[in-house]
């Protein structure tokens, strides 16, 4: 009998403190999964050539998401009047959306809506159905609420096995298995024991059968973004808000062909310049300092001072050479002292006197200069107008003929050199992305002939300086051929790679689902593609937030 | 069940039933299911004929609705009552064109209520 007794109560012992152990639901921590019992809120959808509505049934109230049908922006400077089975109302402008009472939303039933919405000169009808379902009617629904009621005793057992709670079934045949072990442990009527627990265990899961049809009482409704088994993605009108999904109505046109080139860009020739020394030497500020990185100067700007130094060897022969001038002016001074009182008596002539003098002075001069060879410095200015990008300069620094002191760029004169590899004509016109995803456009320059890596070389001029694009960043450059191909522009963001490799669009087919599509793209310009098969004309494309949208499982 | 059947509801929105077409006294006619009606504006009277799918006669006597139409740049809201058999009438005050656009709402005596747009 205590087998039997032991085994019974492990199993109910262990269903009953799952409850508490695992009551963890009364708050949330955001990052939760929805439960499985989330359902959507009872909602009217609509749509018209204008706007497209949702309404969501939220107690006795109404929200009302009103957007435009091509671009998916949400209408807000409008006025709504619903027609509703209590008669004409007007809905208040909330935040983004229009709310409604609507107390006859509580009871259960379909309700024909007539909405007209009037922005501005658009004004437009929109008739919808709203089904509350008996389940919804009455009860407290409360969209986006995240609260759960905490478990207390048998019923709440019940309520949760009535959910499919696996952790609480999983406790409960724990429990039983439990049982068993402890009644093989004392053996005997263990067959009578088992049949027993069995009995309490499917009494405590048969509510779980008959929930399918028996209302449930208070229901938490909350609407969740999610993929649905088909693959289409169902985002409700609050989510979309939030990711700020925008469309497009697809148009199919003809566009040039364009060809993609890797690129880098480059300062305009004739207007960058290097500042080097010729002499080399040992750095020195000139008045005010050094010019920082990033200062504007003006061509024939002194950046800097170079005090030529002398190498040992070259110190050595200047040494000598100044011994031997000075031996030599010696000698000199002594010629001529011996010649002056001689030349009166007429024994040196007048010539030879002259001579030494001039001698003399000449030697003189020659020790001159080379006293002052240390003093000149070389003055180093700038070579053209721009802005300071590179700066190696530091007093005291020995800077080689070859070094690169500074770097002078004019952000405004910027070039991009592109390796070309097609045997195709460029047309003048090209693009890039820039750094906000927008393109930029340059003009041809030039194209080389150059097999530089069997690539040939091809330098365009961006047009707007204004970009962000900073030399030395790496673009692809988009290039217009001159053969035409038809299809629909789209924004390059629009196309985004799915699961398994494929490109896909996202196609906005109903106020709250999205379909994605494999498409095929060819490249149009820096920031947008030409979507050649997969999408009609006509297609609400999704250009904004179809990243965010892939990410929805 | 239930939460596929909600999921059902709003995949299913009913954008349908709205095929506009020339109905028989000269208006715009769509099917609103169970009936068809037909709007035929004439001065600052909009007439609503109202048919069953079938083409059978309804009995508009016990029917009320509204009608929103789209007259000069505004909407302008009419309520509808029974005149003759098979037709609901609602006076504007102002001139209604012969293409106006617009909706209407029908309940008829059990309460139910359809609606067409135009």
């Amino acid at each position: 009998m205590i087998s039997f007794r032991t085994g019974v109560f492990a199993a109910l012992f262990a269903a009953l403190t799952a409850g508490t152990a695992l009551a963890h639901e009364g708050h949330s921590h955001g990052d939760e999964a929805p439960p499985d019992t989330v359902q959507t809120a009872p909602r009217a959808t609509a749509a018209s050539t204008l706007f497209e509505l949702v309404a969501v049934a939220n107690g006795q109230n109404l929200t009302v998401y009103i957007d435009r049908f091509d671009t998916n922006e949400p209408v807000t400077e409008a006025t709504v009047y619903v027609e509703t089975p209590a008669g004409p109302a007007t809905a208040t402008l909330e935040g983004d959306v229009f709310l409604l009472d609507a107390p006859w939303a509580a009871e259960s039933g379909e309700y024909e809506l007539l909405f007209t919405v009037e922005a501005g000169t658009d004004i437009d009808f929109l008739t919808a159905t709203l089904t509350i379902p008996e389940i919804a009617a009455g009860a407290d629904t409360a969209p986006l609420a995240g609260s759960w009621q905490l478990p207390s005793g048998l019923a709440s057992v019940a309520e949760r096995l009535r959910a499919g709670d696996l952790a609480l079934i999983a406790v409960g045949i724990a429990g039983f298995l439990a049982g068993v072990l402890v009644m093989a442990l004392k053996r005997g009527r263990s067959v009578v024991a088992s049949l027993f627990v069995l009995g309490i265990i499917l009494a405590a899961t048969a509510p779980m059968a008959l929930a399918e049809t028996a209302p449930q009482g208070a229901v938490v409704i909350r609407d969740v973004a999610q993929r649905l088994p088909d693959g289409r993605i169902f985002v409700p009108k609050a989510s979309q808000r939030i990711l700020a999904i925008r469309t497009l109505a697809a148009v199919e046109n003809e566009h040039r062909r364009s060809i993609e080139m890797a690129g880098r860009v480059v300062p305009d020739p004739n207007a960058s310049g290097l500042v080097q020394t010729a002499i080399g030497g040992r750095l020195l500020p000139p008045p005010g300092g050094f010019p920082a990185l990033g200062t504007t100067v003006k061509a024939g700007d002194v950046m800097a001072l170079v005090e030529p130094s002398l190498a040992a060897a070259d110190q050595t022969s200047i040494r000598q050479s100044k011994a031997e001038l000075e031996q030599d002016i010696a000698l000199t001074e002594r010629q001529l002292e011996r010649y002056r009182p001689l030349a009166k008596s007429g024994a040196v002539s007048q010539a030879q006197l002259e001579e030494a003098e001039l001698t003399l002075q000449g030697l003189r001069d020659r020790r001159a200069e080379l006293d002052n060879l240390r003093m000149a410095a070389e003055t180093l200015v700038a070579p053209v107008s721009g802005v300071v990008s590179k700066a190696n300069a530091a007093p005291g620094l020995i800077a080689e003929t070859n070094t690169e002191v500074f770097h002078i760029i004019d952000p405004a004169k910027l070039w991009v050199e592109a390796a070309l590899f097609a045997d195709v004509a460029v047309a003048d016109q090209a693009s890039v992305a820039g750094p906000d995803e927008e393109a930029v456009s340059l003009e041809l320059v030039g194209a080389g002939f150059a097999e530089d890596g069997q690539a040939q070389p091809v330098q365009f001029r961006i047009a707007d300086p204004a970009t962000g694009l900073r030399v030395g960043d790496r673009v692809t450059v988009y290039a217009e051929t001159t053969s035409v191909t038809k299809g629909i522009s789209a924004p390059r963001e629009a196309v985004i790679r799915s699961a398994n490799g494929e490109n896909i669009v996202f196609v906005h087919i109903g106020p709250e689902i999205f379909e994605p599509r494999a498409v095929r793209t060819e490249p149009l310009d820096g920031g947008r593609v030409i979507i050649v098969a997969g999408v009609d004309a006509g297609d609400r494309v999704v250009t904004r937030g179809a990243e965010l949208l892939n990410q929805l499982r | 069940m239930l939460r596929i059947a909600t999921l059902l509801i709003f995949l299913a929105t009913p954008l349908a039933a709205h095929e506009p077409g020339i109905g028989p006294n000269g208006g715009m006619r769509v099917d609103a299911s169970p009936y068809r009606v037909e709007l035929v504006p004439s001065g600052t009277v909009v007439n609503v004929y109202v048919t069953m799918d079938d083409e059978s006669a309804v009995d508009t006597l016990t029917m009320t609705g509204t009608a929103i139409l789209l007259i000069g740049g505004k909407p302008v809201r009419a309520p509808l009552a029974p005149t003759t058999p098979g037709v609901l009438s609602a006076d504007t005050g102002v001139e209604i064109p012969a293409d106006v656009k617009g909706a209407i709402q029908i309940t008829g005596a059990d309460g139910k209520t359809v609606q067409a747009k135009f």
